[in-house]
């Protein structure tokens, strides 16, 4: 059957039928030819039998009484079958006794057989047998029959098996050829469907099913499979489409990108970006399969080799470096080099992207030069700065040692002053006429002025230098007060004003006790200088928070809203015009709260002018050296 | 009458001073150092002592304490004349073992005032 491999399913349909028509046709003719020819043969020899039989019966009495001439005729009746060409009678001894031999036959050579013998030869049969007479031999008889007409018939039987032979062939052709078509014409069709797709390439064409065959199943498969294609197609030309902008895009990327971008392979060049070609001064020509390391400045090979190396190895090295390549024109580029491993036309190979820093380098270096000179600048001005502080220390050192001599200095003859002004005015001298009385009364004004301008001078000169000596203690604040109360009320009572103590809780503080009447004798004692007429009213309230509170209250003179915020500045009396009114230092205010702070406190005011005003000033109950709330009320 | 020492190295303070103690009817011996003073305390045995602390030679904190130290000048009244600049060191004088201070500038009628209670 391997034969039939090549040919179509056609060609092998109508083969095999017609094979198996020539096979049945083949032996059924042969069958029929065999068995013709045995059949006349078989009634040939039994035709011969009976004439043998026949004419040697015939001829016993002539051989009996060997009368020849009867059997001689009897002989002739042979001439009457055509076929019948020689016949011849043997006596016992074998002796010819009779004979017939037809026109043209007389070449028949007899025998003398003991029982009956058919010889076929190619012509003729020849049957010779014994003629008995109870069971004596008589003689013997033999008869040729020419075959010749039996032959045709037999020839005109095969012409006819041959024709109804090549009619059946031919009948199995045109069935063969018909029957194929039935199951060979839809294949073809779905051949033909497939020819048309793999063509085209259309898959969306579908093969028709026509039958619920074997072939209609085949078409189903194949249907399904189509299904299946075509998606995969459409998968397969999306994904081409996305792999083709993808590698569009990255193409651009690397073909407009600013930086380097190489493919190395083996150490030489098997791509190169244009921009690299510009950076390395050469033509994409010369550079691609020259080798990278001719690329590299020659002091920077081995750094080069040795990152390469290491990569290769697998060694954690970092993935950016910085080197220096020498172009074709033998310029000098300073680059910042990132590899990487990755796969080029199926083979290992190194992505390096190159980016010229030249400008950047050169950047960085006039910033180092700079920064060295700046450092240098710093460290002049520092040290300029450092002895200016010094100086400045110095200078601060010397205005606190000249203050502190200074109010030495001046208090020394304000001793004397003040002391024998009071000794005069005490008339331990002796008497005083009113006029010379008014008059060191004004000297002894005067000098408790200088003395307090003096002194609160150096107070301010020892808080601003930080040398403040807090004296601290506990204390009864109520006893402040009076002691306060007791150096003022002369004063209040020149002037007609009521001075009290409204509220006045008992409270024990720890604080320092002289500031702290320093302050109260300031706010009560510039109460009573800016009221004319009413009252000054003193109030000691615990607070919460561990805190006392104590205000003074007037009727004075008040103070202008914008005129508040400038109050604990110096020298800001607030009438400079009316100075020569209220004598002052224009230190108080500025110096309480300065001290305030130093104790921890705070220090208030509020007022409406021609109305009055309240100072308050709040103290810890116990001093600390670092009050917990320090830092919130800096703020 | 008692007998006043009067340390004070300012002739013009020791004037006053002096003028004062004297004007009370008291008698006045003078010292015009530290040094000077203790030696005088030694030898003329005074009933109250009154001690400027800014001297020559010895402060008056140092001659107070000296003075301190002899067992018969345990309960002498020494009074320290201080002055408003060495505020810090008012508590000083005291610890130095003075019995009272009267402040400079020296106000008389607040001096006689004090100075009667030891005398």
């Amino acid at each position: 059957m391997n034969i039939l491999k090549g040919f179509s399913i056609k060609k092998k349909l109508i083969l095999i039928q017609l094979l198996t028509t020539f096979a049945v046709l083949s032996f059924y003719t042969v069958f029929n030819i065999v068995r013709d020819t045995r059949f006349y043969l078989n009634s040939v020899s039994r035709e011969l039998t009976s004439i043998a039989d026949l004419v040697g019966s015939s001829c016993i009495s002539a051989l009996h009484f060997y009368d020849r001439e009867t059997a001689g005729s009897t002989l002739s009746i042979l001439e009457a079958d055509e076929h019948v060409v020689n016949a011849l009678i043997l006596d016992s001894n074998g002796e010819l006794f009779a004979e017939y031999n037809k026109k043209g036959y007389n070449d028949f050579d007899p025998e003398k057989p003991l029982a009956e013998t058919i010889r076929r030869e190619a012509k003729f049969i020849t049957i010779s047998k014994p003629i008995f007479q109870d069971k004596e031999t008589l003689g013997y008889i033999s008869i040729r029959y020419d075959m010749r007409g039996f032959q045709q018939i037999i020839s005109k039987n095969k012409v006819i098996s041959l024709i109804i032979f090549l009619i059946g062939m031919a009948t199995a052709w045109i069935l063969a050829v018909f029957t194929q078509k039935t199951i060979s014409n839809p294949i073809l069709k779905l051949r033909e469907d497939m020819k048309r797709i793999s063509e085209t390439g259309d898959y969306s064409i579908r093969p028709s099913k026509e039958r619920d065959d074997e072939i209609g199943v085949v078409t189903d498969g194949i249907c399904d499979m189509l299904e299946q294609i075509q998606v995969r197609e459409e998968e397969r030309a999306r994904m081409l489409q996305a792999l083709q902008e993808s590698e569009e895009k990255y193409r651009n990327l690397v073909e407009r990108a600013n930086d380097g971008i190489v493919i190395l392979q083996e150490g030489v060049f098997k791509y190169v970006n244009p921009s690299l070609v510009k950076m390395a001064g050469s033509s994409k020509e010369k550079l691609l399969g020259s080798p990278f390391i001719d690329f590299v400045y020659k002091d920077e090979i081995p750094k080069v080799r040795d990152h390469y190396l290491k990569r290769m190895k697998g060694e954690p090295v970092p993935a950016m470096y910085e080197t220096v390549f020498k172009t074709g024109k033998g310029e000098i580029v300073d680059a910042e080099v990132n590899a990487g491993s990755i796969k080029y036309k199926g083979k290992p190979a190194d992505l390096v992207i190159i980016r010229d820093i030249t400008k950047r380098k050169q950047m960085e270096r006039e910033l180092i030069k700079h920064r060295d000179h700046l450092e240098e600048l710093v460290e002049e001005r520092t040290t300029e700065l450092e002895e200016a502080n010094e100086r400045l220390l110095e200078l601060d050192r010397l205005k606190s040692m000249f203050l502190a001599s200074m109010s030495h200095e001046l208090r020394t003859p304000l001793n004397s002053i003040i002391g024998f002004t009071g000794i005069l005015l005490m008339e331990m001298s002796g008497e005083l006429n009113p006029e010379q009385r008014k008059q060191l009364n004004m000297v002894k004004s005067s000098a408790h002025h200088l003395l307090d301008l003096i002194n609160d001078i150096l107070d301010i000169s020892k808080i601003e230098s930080g040398k403040v000596e807090l004296s601290i203690e506990t204390f009864s604040l109520m006893d402040v007060v009076r002691e306060v109360l007791t150096t003022i009320q002369p004063l209040a009572n020149e002037k007609n004003l009521q001075l009290s103590v409204k509220e006045a809780e008992e409270v024990q503080i720890t604080s320092d006790r002289r500031r702290v009447k320093q302050i109260l004798m300031n706010l009560v004692s510039n109460s009573v200088k800016f009221t004319d007429k009413g009252f000054i009213e003193i109030n000691i309230t615990p607070l919460k928070n561990h805190t006392v509170s104590a205000d003074v209250k007037d009727t004075g003179i008040g103070i202008h809203k914008e005129k508040l915020k400038i109050l604990f500045n110096p020298f800001q009396q607030i009438d400079m015009t009316s100075t020569k009114k209220y004598e002052g230092t224009g230190l108080g205010l500025y110096l309480s709260k300065k001290i305030v702070t130093h104790l921890h406190g705070d220090i208030s005011v509020k007022s409406k002018p021609g109305k009055g005003s309240t100072f308050t000033f709040i103290l810890p109950i116990k001093w600390k050296e670092e009050p917990e709330n320090e830092k919130s009320t800096d703020h | 009458m008692k007998k006043v020492l009067i340390i004070e190295d300012n002739e013009k303070n020791l004037y006053l001073l002096r003028f004062l103690i004297q004007n009370l009817g008291h008698e006045v011996v003078e010292a015009r150092d530290g040094k000077q003073g203790l030696e005088k305390a030694l030898a003329e045995k005074p009933d109250i002592i009154l001690m400027d602390i800014q001297l020559p030679v010895m402060d008056g904190y140092e001659t107070t304490r000296q003075i301190r130290s002899h067992e018969e000048f345990k309960k002498i009244p020494i009074i320290a004349i201080t002055s408003y600049a060495m505020a810090g060191d008012r508590e000083k004088t005291l610890n130095a073992g003075c019995t009272d201070y009267i402040e400079k500038p020296i106000q008389p009628e607040r001096f006689i005032e004090k100075i009667k209670n030891y005398l």
